[in-house]
């Protein structure tokens, strides 16, 4: 297996070179057969790999020395355990599913081929930041996936707002990343190693200063916090969706931005030694979690919805890591991988089917003309609102219970609270778009249609993963399976979380989030299909007068006690997100541009200034024979 | 100081050549030189050693690993600007062989300035390859930038010279010597006087921090690298920098290493201004050759940090690696830049607007080499960056700090040409006229970057 | 060398310095003064000056004087040469021939490139 082992990253980038340097020469149908054949054999392999991992154990194998500084030896090197083989079976595996729908979806672009370059790149460098062995690697890896999203979100380039998307997105990834290579210098110099086996295995006999620990783990965490779009660098993600509806659903949900979880869950013995840090995680989780949740609540834009949900369930993920329930976070991150990459498949769909249209204003009825999309959308609603025995109800339910183990009853009152705001929004979403009439125009109406079974199947294929994923892992109180099978899958890399509560507890607090999340369905049911109401916004533009007219009929109650509140407090965060968040960052930039114009001035051209400012940096040189 | 040897005979030789009719042959003379060149280094480096010339010349030259292997680096960017220039010298006629008799010339320079061990040594080798470069930067005669541009350089080089000078002498009354490991005992045995010493050492500063344009005495950068001709620019860019940094850390690793507690607080004052400045302006520029000079400063910045860690078991290492992938990412650069301003007059960035249709070639190589510039994994800037950024690390948190927020900033002016190239709907319709010169050049480039990105660690242990 | 020991070369820039001194401070003190216009001239003989000194000189002049310049410092190297030309045996008369050949060839060079043509 070892001499196979390469060969997992590596036919993802020959497909890249392949589609590359030929695909335009190349017919859409061998580019596609490339670029996704190569991701099926590196997800064989990936399975045989998991098959020897379980049988042997985790397999270190170096292809050869990168460098060596000193003492330090780095190698080029794969260290494939418990946690990267998982992860490697998620990229290989949705990623596979998600190039055979892109052959579909992109049939008609002309940048056909280069779209499939881009994947095959991107699914090369995940795997280096999953398989590394050492920081660098993971480093190595992290910055690649970071391109490949940028090259991706600016894929349609002649609409300037997407490359404006793009660079937003690589620069507050690059904010974040530069917290990230700080910890591994600081780590470098801490541990005089960056392999992940030599620091982990030093890490019980040093005697380390807890200060440093916890300023290693925050730095570790600030590039977690950009890759994995957690406040206040979350704002790329909504405005990465201008990349086509594959990528959103490949980078931005299901593999990229778990990077972050990953990097957590990695480190997670260093993690362990600093409670502080541990706190941070899960605050920053928390807010994300409900911050992004609400602002989901209003947007129309379908896609933008799933962003936004992202964000939040992220932010999920983090209150797991934050708790230190490392293995209920990677199982949420499997989870969510498939249903939201599910989602934005269906998005997708819709998308296609609509002829480009995002706008659910100008949805509705779907349900008829796409009744295979409608049915895997109707799943992976149910699965991330935590619909009984899918996937979304166990992994949540985990985290949620843990939560309340760990933090008490506040936090998991918070957590609880983000994950109904879910349920609320995805409701609206599954409702609005499905049901009721068709809003659209004539033409629209007359070009809708299901998506090619290139397009289904994967869809499909992901929906069934969707209910089934929750076996995984499923609690011990419900006899179900193999009881937290995952957890102890990971067990020699993450150890087990300690959950220290009567199973009575757990039943009635898994009864309670449920049972509200399925009045919530069941309610808004009622308000969306039922009465005819619409979510349209004040902002209702022409042309909808019918929309504008149904406004009224909105359920008086719900309004008052719901929407209302949760309208203005999603007002309010949005201002606060426009002026406070994006205002500091702009802020900066504007900064530096008036600082850059004042440097500028220096430079004017007359020889007589240059010397003079010689001079003056000469005797300012001087000065320092005085220190 | 058998490469100086073949470099000097040939740039004699390609000088009366160039008298001759046939003006062809000129390149082709003066890259074979350049090669064989390498390929004796490479020899004496990776096997035979430097033979007998360690201790000729009353030991004014010392062949070290350190030497040959920054020999090597000079000698392959001077191989690729000498492969680019059969593009960029194409309107040249009467003064081709004189331009690359000089730019020989000045390479002859560079290579002293690797293996000196004697003030004076370094002192010739800074005038060998500064002198010749005063007429290259206006080698275009009828060019009015041009002129100002050399005018302008040789007006600040020559006030600069002086400053050196006279900190050498004041070293020289200091330590009673001028080779720089007499200097080093001198200095660490005490017998010498304080006040003079440092006075010369910073005097000495000021001279090479004006060779490598560290702020504040980088003013002369952004005006010459503008107004000379693109290939010398990448000269200028390229092999001066590299010379001035190797002899900048050769000169303060050995010979002024005991008194690096005096030196280091003004090195490291003028590495912070100098990467900061730089970035700051370059965002502002609009004119590639513009911001390549301010990269080139910013990079400055940086290389300074390996002076300040030149204790540090494997900062050698760093230079000499960032050097290598500097230099080859800017000479890239520049021959994917001349294919589409040279013809049509416009070095600005929406030049490059819509090139990755026209050329997809050239594009992508200037692509990789701005990523590569920037510092971004995967590519060979990258590990330049890391080597450089652990080896000051230790000593210098708070300056690692201020270089990776700087690289970061760095990416807004790098990635505009990517996206003037990848992501502009407004098109020109500028003709890109390439030569297959270029493109073996920036095929061989490619190549080498890909070789430096696969496997750092071969270059990185080269010294 | 003790600094006691440059003492006889200070003396010596003293008096040499003093005896310049000496003569400027003394002779106009000594003669008559007569001043008149013919006099205050910039030339006491010879063809009037006319116009500005500072005139556009052709480049070939400053081509000569440079290259005069250069050959004569050049020259100024065979004086140590000249001093030392038998303690340095076969090796000092090979690399003067060295020295020599470099620079005849510069003098060829500057000759093909044409640099003494007056009328081109």
């Amino acid at each position: 297996m070892d001499a196979f082992l390469p060969l997992i990253p590596f036919l993802p980038l020959i497909g890249f070179a392949i589609n590359g340097l030929f695909g335009a020469r190349l017919s859409k149908t061998a580019v596609g057969i490339i670029g996704s054949g190569v991701l099926l054999v590196s997800f064989l392999l990936s399975v045989a790999c998991f098959n020897q991992v379980a049988a042997s154990g985790a397999i270190q194998h170096t292809m050869y020395n990168f460098f060596t500084i000193d003492s330090m030896r780095v190698d080029f090197g794969f260290l494939v355990d418990q946690l990267s083989v998982w992860m490697m079976l998620i990229v290989t595996g949705v990623g596979f599913l998600i190039h055979v729908y892109s052959i579909g979806y992109m049939h008609d672009d002309e940048g056909f081929w280069k779209f499939f370059a881009y994947l095959n790149l991107f699914i090369f460098s995940m795997l280096l930041l999953v398989m590394g062995d050492n920081l660098l690697m993971l480093f190595f890896g992290w910055e690649g996936v970071g391109l490949c999203s940028y090259l991706l979100i600016g894929f349609w380039y002649t609409n300037k707002e997407y490359g404006k998307a793009a660079r937003k997105a690589f620069i507050m990834n690059r904010i974040g990343d530069l917290g990230l290579l700080l910890g591994i210098f600081l780590i470098f110099k801490t541990f005089g190693s960056l392999n992940f086996t030599d620091i982990f295995s030093r890490l019980p006999e040093m005697r380390l200063d807890p200060a440093a620990v916890t300023l290693i783990c925050l730095l570790l965490f600030v590039g977690a916090m950009g890759k994995s779009a957690q406040l206040p660098l979350y704002t790329w993600l909504p405005d990465a969706m201008a990349g086509p509806t594959p990528v959103s659903a490949l980078i931005h949900a299901a593999t990229m931005v778990t990077a972050g979880v990953y990097l957590v869950a990695r480190c997670n013995p260093l993690y362990s030694l600093s409670p502080d840090a541990l706190h941070v995680v899960a605050f920053v989780g928390m807010v994300t979690s409900i911050f992004a949740a609400i602002i989901g609540l209003r947007q129309n834009d379908i896609k933008k919805v799933l962003a936004y949900s992202t964000v939040s369930q992220l932010g999920l993920m983090f209150i797991g890591l934050g708790m230190g329930a490392y293995a209920s976070a990677m199982f949420h991150v499997t989870t969510h991988a498939f249903f939201k990459a599910l989602l934005f498949l269906a998005a997708g769909s819709i998308i296609h089917g609509m002829g480009g249209e995002q706008d659910i204003r100008n949805m509705g009825g779907l349900r008829k003309a796409m009744p295979v999309t409608f049915w895997v959308f109707l799943i992976g609603t149910f699965a991330i609102s935590g619909f009984p025995l899918l996937s979304g109800f166990f992994s949540k339910d985990e985290i949620l219970a843990l939560t309340y183990a760990h933090g008490g009853v506040w936090w998991w009152g918070f957590a609880g609270f983000g994950a109904l705001l879910t349920v609320i929004y995805m409701s609206r979403l599954l409702y609005v778009t499905f049901f009721g009439e068709f809003r659209g125009t004539e033409e629209q109406k007359h070009h809708l249609h299901e998506s090619p079974a290139v397009m289904t199947v994967p869809l499909v294929i992901l929906a069934i993963l969707s209910v089934l994923g929750g076996l995984l892992n499923t609690p011990h109180f419900m006899h179900l399976g193999t009881p937290q099978w995952l957890a102890s899958w990971f067990g020699p890399v993450i150890p087990a979380a300690d959950m220290h509560l009567p199973e009575s507890t757990e039943w009635s607090l898994m009864t309670f989030t449920t049972s509200l999340a399925l009045v919530i369905i069941a309610g808004l049911y009622f308000v969306y299909t039922r009465r005819g109401n619409l979510p349209v916004a004040d902002e209702a533009q022409t042309g909808l007068t019918r929309v504008v007219a149904n406004k009224f009929y909105v359920d008086e109650i719900y309004d008052f006690l719901f929407v209302k509140p949760v309208e203005i407090g999603s007002r309010l965060l949005h201002y606060a997100d426009t002026l406070f968040v994006d205002g500091i960052v702009t802020g900066v930039a504007k900064g530096v541009e008036r600082l850059g114009a004042q440097f500028r001035k220096l430079q004017n051209g007359n020889i007589e200034y240059y010397l003079i400012g010689m001079v003056a940096g000469a005797v300012l040189l001087l000065l320092s024979l005085f220190v | 100081m058998t490469a100086l040897l073949i470099i000097f005979a040939t740039a004699i030789f390609v000088l009366f050549a160039g008298l001759t009719k046939n003006r062809s042959w000129l390149q082709p003379l003066a890259l074979t030189g350049c090669g064989l060149a390498l390929g004796v280094t490479l020899f004496e480096l990776l096997g035979a050693g430097p033979g007998g010339w360690n201790h000729m010349y009353a030991d004014m030259f010392e062949f070290t690993d350190y030497a040959l292997a920054f020999s090597a680096v000079a000698l392959v960017s001077a191989l690729l600007i000498i492969g680019l220039s059969g593009y960029g010298f194409r309107s040249l006629h009467d003064t081709l062989g004189d331009n690359y008799g000089l730019i020989l010339f000045s390479l002859c320079g560079a290579l002293c300035m690797f293996s000196f061990t004697n003030l004076t040594m370094l002192f010739l080798g800074i005038e060998i390859l500064s002198i010749p470069l005063y007429v290259l930067a206006g080698s275009r005669r009828n060019d009015l930038s041009g002129n100002e541009a050399a005018l302008k350089y040789f007006l600040m080089g020559a006030f600069t010279t002086g400053i050196l000078l006279f900190g050498m002498a004041l070293v020289y009354g200091a330590t009673a010597s001028f080779d720089i490991h007499s200097i080093a005992s001198a200095i660490s045995d005490g017998r010498h006087s304080a006040g003079m010493l440092h006075t010369g050492i910073i005097l000495i500063l000021i001279g090479l921090g004006f060779k490598v344009s560290a702020v504040p005495f980088h003013f002369w950068a952004p005006d010459v690298y503008t107004g000379s001709p693109n290939l010398i620019t990448a000269f200028m860019a390229t092999v001066v920098k590299t010379a001035g940094f190797a002899a900048f850390y050769r000169l303060f690793s050995v010979g002024f290493a005991p008194a690096i507690d005096f030196w280091s607080i003004p090195v490291a004052g003028m590495a912070a201004l100098t990467m900061t400045v730089a970035n700051l302006t370059a965002i502002f520029q609009t004119d590639f050759k513009r911001m390549i000079a301010y990269s080139s400063i910013s990079h400055a910045g940086y290389l300074l940090l390996a002076i300040l860690a030149c204790d540090v078991p494997g900062s050698e290492g760093a230079l000499l690696f960032y050097s290598l992938t500097y230099s080859v990412a800017t000479i890239l650069a520049f021959g994917a830049y001349m294919t589409i301003a040279e013809p049509n007059d416009d070095g600005s960035f929406e030049a490059f607007n819509g090139m990755s249709k026209k050329q997809p070639l050239l594009a992508a190589v200037l692509a990789i080499s701005m990523l590569s510039l920037a510092g971004i994994p995967p590519t060979a800037g990258f590990f330049g960056k890391y080597f450089l950024f652990t080896a000051a690390f230790a000593k210098y948190p708070w300056l690692i700090v201020l270089a990776v927020i700087n690289s970061a900033v760095s990416i807004y002016y790098y990635f505009k040409i990517i996206i003037a190239m990848y992501f502009t709907r407004e098109e020109n319709d500028y003709a890109v006229v390439t030569s297959p010169g270029i493109r073996w050049v920036v095929v061989l480039g490619l190549l080498l970057i890909a070789f430096l990105t696969i496997v750092p660690g071969s270059v990185y242990a080269l010294i | 060398m003790e600094p006691s020991g440059y003492m006889p070369i200070v003396l010596q820039s003293l008096v040499a310095l003093g005896f310049v001194a000496l003569v400027l401070i003394v002779v106009p003190l000594l003669g008559p003064r007569r001043k008149s216009d013919k006099k205050n001239e910039n030339f006491e003989c010879g063809i009037e000056g006319q116009g500005n000194a500072r005139m556009p000189v052709s480049i070939k002049y400053l081509m000569t004087a440079i290259l005069f310049v250069l050959f004569d410092v050049e020259v100024i190297f065979f004086y140590p040469y000249a001093v030392n030309f038998r303690e340095m045996g076969f090796n000092g008369f090979f690399a003067v021939l060295m020295f020599v050949g470099v620079f005849l060839l510069g003098f060829y060079y500057v000759l093909r490139k044409g640099a003494f043509e007056w009328d081109r």
